[in-house]
């Protein structure tokens, strides 16, 4: 192909333009002018001749790489790995390696057992990722074109990899052993026998890492519970080596340079500004530390369990700052057996064993327990109820999936999921209706009772959960600013309110159920042992569940009283500008509430109403205060019988022990703004006084600090 | 068309006028942003609203201060963007930045603007600073959102009064105040 210089041409046929006058079509638009590249910056264009490369793949398969290089290439490598799974792409990371371009021919033995290691971690944490499914292009991207499984040795099996790197770790262990015995016979050291004996012993470790790690990630496939205890195992023994791998991070040093080329993607079909990945050892390092630390709660799903207790698990690895994209979509794959929920949600197991229609039923009679529906032998209301379990199986699905994603997302998810149960709410309560005339036709009683709500009544209760979280988070993604918090938590007192006042209502549906049960059915109908336990372990969760519902009712309304102080002393202010309107963001932030059915909207001029109201009570300042200790006192009394609840009752089975740390965390903060009160009010009432005394002080001097160390959304108030 | 000058402690802000601000405009931002920007993206916006970039000068017509806009629709409302906004560093906390800011907010207020919003890096506590000082609100997490790996916040500003829901609600809302009373 002959290239033709078209230079005089473009100049003739521009010759009429003004400066700066652009020539362009109408689809070229923002995200084209994003996304063009200036020819000849260096910045951007990413086809521009650099200087030549030192090695091609020819003379790398020959060059000779010291022992301290093969180290140093390793922690690049798993740097890269790291940012790779952090959502940059393989051209950008691993594959600016020019050994992952051609492992099979890398010459030096430690180096490609360690390759290949590595690339088949790559081929597991890929499927895992794209098998689940719940990642954003942010998160993860995934290559379209199906090249990468080229890449990866898929081929080789598992045995053969993992059997080469122990083959390494016996020859390093020998090597290590010679030293000593060359040491202590004195007989020719080598120049420097510490040096030489660190370099293997960093060498080992990092060998020894990756065979754990890639033990961790294969077993994870058949979750069973012998793989789970070989990967707790291997877990442990990764873990051991990561500060051994730290420490000699920086005590060895060797020019690996010419080994990765940054350009080298521009042979191949991606086409992107040019972006050096940056990153630090430390990152790498936290990564995998976070990783282990959480994957250890995934080995622990072996056994049976309600569904709540895998949303609740699902929620936990959602919610801690270990998590990651890859951590998720395992335990995504575990639950939903390599996610065939999605094609087959009504045969598919759960955790390879359970039904999620069997679930869904057990959840059902664990919140109100319609035994009179589920158990009837009439046919129209048994088809209703297959009809529910049908309609409702995707949004039990949705239930765990939703915390698969960034959490960063799960706001806007929760916006389109809670629509989704509104109208689910609508439709179960015209169910409850039609499922109500019949039960009363065909028993011919209860003429004179009201329809009963059980159905409804449950997906409300859940409704409910995905409305607090929805407020919940916006505290916890640092999206509301403390100018804010006051009406959030105002908001969210009122939703656990109406939460607190729909789980009393429902304790009706439970003793109408247990009084239908008494008159129609006959013992020999189930077993009454097995039945009487299981009621008294679900009359626990409710109990449990109502609780904990009002340790945040109060912790919320604590909050209130200390905002509402801080408002009217103005340590915490709105924004002073035109532009800023306090019922505008108070309609924005609340505006899902009036797309709901239920509950209704509060509008703003209630919510002013009711702070106005004690703002100008008579020594409202100390009321407040003592309004909030009171609040506190009481979130700590419920808290402290919360955590005597076993992990069957919590449904915490999977993270018990996380959980309860949870609660104590949040005792500190309870207790903590106890403590605080005091001080903060007599801060406050002296700094009042000098104000009354000179307008001139600024309130500015005094600033309120949260806290969110212990709990993202409820935080330890200090002031300065 | 006349191009309104207005000084302000010695800075005068004008409207984008010609070409040969170019440079002065691509080189204050380029020194200040982690964004690369092609030439390509500084023209579409100026070219398109050149009454919503603004420049300010120094004394010594030195260019201290740029804000570069658009105003378009976006799903159903009509939806001004704050793309870029830099100041000298020689001259920051003197209300230059804020004043850009309320200039172009107003402007597009004149135009019947329903919102404005914005991205800026999470960690960029000058410009979270500022705009939350103008009643910015924060209205998305956007992980990852740039090309060097870092987080970003979606900020928003709503220009149009809410609808009045007291007229439906009270009844119900009235429960909830009882409530309360009863607390006090
Ligand atoms: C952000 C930037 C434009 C601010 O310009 P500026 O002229 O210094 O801002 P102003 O003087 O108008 O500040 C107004 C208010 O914003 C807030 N603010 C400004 N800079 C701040 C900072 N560094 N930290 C905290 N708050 C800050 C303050 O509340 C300030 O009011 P105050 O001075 O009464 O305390 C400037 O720092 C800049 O050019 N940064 C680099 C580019 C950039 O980040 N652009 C925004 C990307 S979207």
């Amino acid at each position: 192909m002959t290239y033709i210089d078209i230079t005089d041409l473009v100049n003739r046929a521009t010759e009429d333009f003004a400066v700066g006058q652009l020539l362009k079509k109408d689809s070229f638009t923002l995200y084209e002018t994003m996304s063009a590249i200036e020819i000849m910056d260096p910045k951007m264009d990413s086809g521009m001749k650099c200087k030549k490369p030192k090695y091609d793949f020819n003379s790398l398969k020959t060059c000779s790489i010291s022992m301290e290089q093969v180290i140093k290439i390793i922690d690049k490598l798993n740097g890269l790995e790291v940012q790779w799974l952090k959502g940059y792409m393989i051209y950008q990371t691993l594959l600016t390696c020019l050994f992952v371009n051609d492992p099979l021919n890398i010459s030096n033995s430690y180096l490609k057992a360690y390759v290949n290691g590595l690339l088949k971690c790559c081929y597991y944490s890929y499927n895992y990722i794209t098998t689940a499914a719940v990642y954003s292009e942010e998160d993860f991207v995934r290559d379209s074109t199906g090249f990468i499984d080229s890449y990866f040795p898929k081929d080789i099996p598992d045995a053969e990899i993992v059997g080469d790197l122990q083959k390494i770790e016996e020859e390093l262990m020998k090597k290590l052993k010679n030293q000593k015995k060359n040491n202590n016979s004195n007989e020719e050291l080598p120049e420097d026998p510490k040096n030489e004996v660190e370099i293997i012993n960093s060498l080992l470790a990092r060998i020894r890492f990756r065979r754990a790690f890639l033990n961790v990630l294969s077993n994870f496939v058949q979750s069973n519970k012998k793989n789970m205890n070989k990967i707790k195992k291997s877990i442990t023994f990764a873990s051991t080596q990561i500060p051994i791998m730290k420490e000699t991070e920086e005590t060895i040093n060797a020019d690996i340079d010419d080994f990765f080329d940054e350009n080298i993607n521009r042979k191949m079909y991606s086409q992107m500004p040019r972006v050096t990945v940056k990153f630090t050892s430390e990152e790498t390092y936290e990564y995998y530390t976070n990783f282990f630390n959480e994957a250890i709660y995934l080995c622990s799903l072996t056994t049976e369990a309600p569904y709540q207790a895998l949303i609740n698990i699902a929620k936990k690895i959602s919610g801690s700052s270990n998590t990651s994209t890859l951590l998720r979509a395992i335990l995504h794959c575990i639950i939903f057996d390599s996610n065939t929920i999605i094609s087959n949600p009504k045969e598919s197991k759960l955790l390879k064993r359970m039904n999620l229609v069997e679930c869904i039923k057990e959840w059902l009679i664990s919140f109100c327990d319609p035994v009179m529906y589920m158990q009837s032998d009439n046919e129209e209301i048994k088809e209703l109820m297959n009809a529910f379990y049908d309609r409702y199986l995707n949004s039990a699905v949705d239930c765990i999936r939703i915390y698969g994603y960034n959490r960063a997302r799960l706001r806007r998810l929760l916006v389109k999921f809670i629509t989704e149960w509104d109208k689910l709410q609508e439709e179960c309560e015209l169910l409850d209706n039609k499922l109500w005339d019949i039960l009363v036709m065909s028993t011919g009683l209860y003429n004179e009772e009201e329809p009963k709500y059980y159905i409804s009544s449950y997906i409300y209760h859940i409704k409910l959960l995905y409305l607090e979280e929805f407020l919940s988070l916006g505290i916890e993604l640092e999206i509301f600013m403390k100018h804010e918090l006051l009406y959030t938590y105002w908001y969210l007192h009122y939703l656990y309110d109406v939460h607190e006042d729909h789980l009393e209502r429902s304790e009706q549906l439970q003793s109408f159920s247990s009084n239908y049960k008494k008159i129609n059915m006959k013992s020999k109908d189930y077993n009454l042992e097995k039945n009487l336990a299981d009621l008294k372990l679900s009359s626990y969760s409710y109990l449990y569940e109502k609780m904990i519902i009002s340790a945040h009712k109060v912790i919320s309304n604590a909050y209130v009283f200390m905002f509402i102080a801080f408002r009217k002393t103005q340590i915490c202010k709105n924004p002073e500008c035109e532009f800023d309107k306090e019922n505008v963001r108070f309609f924005h932030r609340f505006k899902l509430f009036t797309e709901v059915n239920s509950p209704a909207i509060v509008p703003y001029e209630i919510f002013l109403q009711n702070i106005e109201a004690i703002q100008s009570e008579e020594n409202s300042l100390n009321n407040c205060f003592a309004y909030a200790a009171t609040e506190f006192n009481n979130a700590k009394q419920l808290l402290l019988r919360i955590k005597q609840f076993p992990d069957n009752v919590t449904q915490t089975q999977f993270y018990h022990d996380a959980f309860l740390k949870d609660i104590d965390d949040l005792l500190i903060v309870v207790q903590k703004n106890i403590d605080n009160i005091n001080i903060i009010s007599r801060k406050i009432s002296i700094f009042m006084k000098i104000k009354s005394m000179n307008t001139n002080v600024n309130t500015r001097k005094m600033n309120i600090n949260l806290n969110f160390e212990h709990n993202k959304i409820y935080p330890i108030i200090e002031i300065d | 068309m006349s191009k309104e000058k207005i000084v302000i402690n010695d800075i005068s802000y004008e409207p984008f006028e010609s070409e040969n601000q170019m440079s002065e405009i691509t080189s204050l931002i380029e020194s200040h942003l982690s964004e690369p920007y092609s030439i390509y993206t500084y023209r579409y916006f100026i070219h398109s609203w050149p009454d919503l970039c603004l420049l300010c000068y120094d004394k010594n017509r030195k260019c201290v201060g740029v804000i570069i806009c658009k105003l378009d629709y976006h799903n159903n409302s009509y939806r001004g963007y704050i793309a870029m906004l830099a100041v000298d560093k020689e001259y920051r906390k003197r209300k230059i930045g804020s004043t850009l800011v309320k200039m172009v907010v107003n402007k597009m207020k004149e135009q019947n603007a329903d919102e404005i919003v914005l991205e800026t890096e999470k960690t960029n506590t000058g410009a979270l600073g500022l705009y939350e000082y103008l009643g910015f609100i924060r209205d998305k997490s956007l992980p990852r959102y740039y090309l060097n790996g870092v987080d970003a916040f979606r900020l928003k500003l709503f220009l149009k009064d809410p609808p009045n829901l007291l007229q439906n609600n009270i009844n119900i809302n009235n429960e909830n105040m009882n409530e309360f009373e009863e607390y006090l």
